[in-house]
């Protein structure tokens, strides 16, 4: 692979987008672990789904040309990404997505941080998600 | 690269290959309209590649989409992700290939395309599940995989079928959960490295092939011409 096909610039954006993501989820996963309610679990995952597609959208996917599924560019990116993950649960992460039904994906990736704020207001105050944004 | 593969009948060679976003965009065209499937009759092949196929990269699942061709014909389609990891057997986590979606053209296509599918001595569906299974090996999963049957599906045509296959199901009272986020519905099915390696052996004798070429190098070997 070309190691110039993304620069330092680049670089160092991916890593703090990905660290803010590692963050963000963690967070998400803190109040998931607590949660004893199927229903709010369940838009917990929600939560998470959307952070993940907002992370991704950062990193010019469904936008970026050059993010194209098969691209070269695309897998530079996603390795200088999968550097700052931590001990995230990838494939966990990666359900949460695959998962989403047509039209939730449609929706969400219309306006994602209103159907984020969406989320936010159904899971209510009695949690800390509103300390959780990217 | 050309895996020759899975035909007794000669004049119907079939060929394994990586799909690109051509190959889907054209799938989608002109093979996906004749889909009759409640589960995959709506599905989008390059939508898969524009959403989950860049994530599952962003996330590290290593996903391949693979296409069976008959004749340069398109007559299978998969997505994979090889870097999977799931409770299938016990309670720890193991790396295997995932099956995210895998479809077979329709009957109607394919008589449209002269391939008439009784001549085909192995179903698509058949032939995908064994490419899953060395595309598996070849990612060090030890032929491993997994895949869940669509609940849209009304019929439980897919259960049977993938019994049927001899993968096994996930009962739920073995296993609660697949990942912390995703219960097990009792729908799920893997194979293991040695039900994998049965199924393979088997395939390979029904078409009179030698499955010991399977196992010559710790990479699985290439069979048929390059592309």
């Amino acid at each position: 692979m070309d190691l110039n096909v993304i620069g330092l610039a680049e670089k160092v954006a991916i890593k703090d987008k990905t660290v803010k993501y590692r963050k963000e989820i963690n967070a998400i996963n803190g109040i998931f672990n607590k949660e004893c309610d199927d229903e709010r679990r369940g838009l917990l995952s929600l939560f998470r789904a959307v952070v993940c597609i907002e992370f991704n959208i950062s990193l010019g996917m469904m936008s970026h040309p050059r993010m194209e599924y098969g691209s070269e560019y695309l897998d530079a990116v996603a390795e200088e990404a999968q550097k700052y993950y931590g001990d995230l649960d990838l494939s966990s992460l990666f359900n949460d997505v695959a998962l989403l039904s047509e039209d939730t994906k449609d929706d969400i990736l219309k306006d994602p941080a209103a159907y984020k704020q969406n989320l936010i207001h159904k899971l209510g105050t009695t949690t800390n998600i509103r300390a959780v944004s990217l | 690269m050309n895996l020759k593969h899975l035909s007794k009948n000669q004049l119907n060679p079939i060929t394994i290959r990586e799909a690109n976003l051509k190959d889907l965009l054209h799938w989608q065209n002109h093979v996906q309209k004749y889909d009759k499937n409640d589960s995959s009759k709506n599905w989008n092949w390059p939508r898969f590649a524009a959403f989950e196929g860049v994530m599952a990269k962003t996330l590290k699942q290593d996903p391949k989409f693979l296409t069976i061709e008959s004749n340069s014909i398109p007559i299978g389609m998969m997505m994979v992700a090889n870097n999977f990891e799931a409770n299938v057997a016990r309670s720890v986590k193991e790396k295997l290939t995932y099956i995210w979606y895998l479809s077979g053209a329709d009957k109607e296509y394919l008589d449209n395309k002269g391939l008439i599918k009784s001549s085909f001595d192995i179903s698509i569906g058949k032939a995908l599940i064994d490419v899953a299974m060395v595309e598996s090996m070849k990612a060090g999963n030890q032929g491993k995989i997994l895949l869940h049957a669509d609940p849209k599906d009304k019929t439980d045509f897919l259960l049977s079928y993938y019994e049927g296959q001899r993968l096994s199901k996930i009962t739920t009272e073995h296993i609660s959960s697949i990942s912390t986020t995703r219960a097990n519905d009792g729908r799920f099915f893997h194979a293991t490295k040695s039900r994998a390696e049965e199924i393979l052996f088997s395939n390979r004798l029904s078409i009179g092939q030698d499955p010991k070429e399977l196992y010559q190098s710790k990479s699985i070997p290439i069979k048929g011409k390059e592309r």
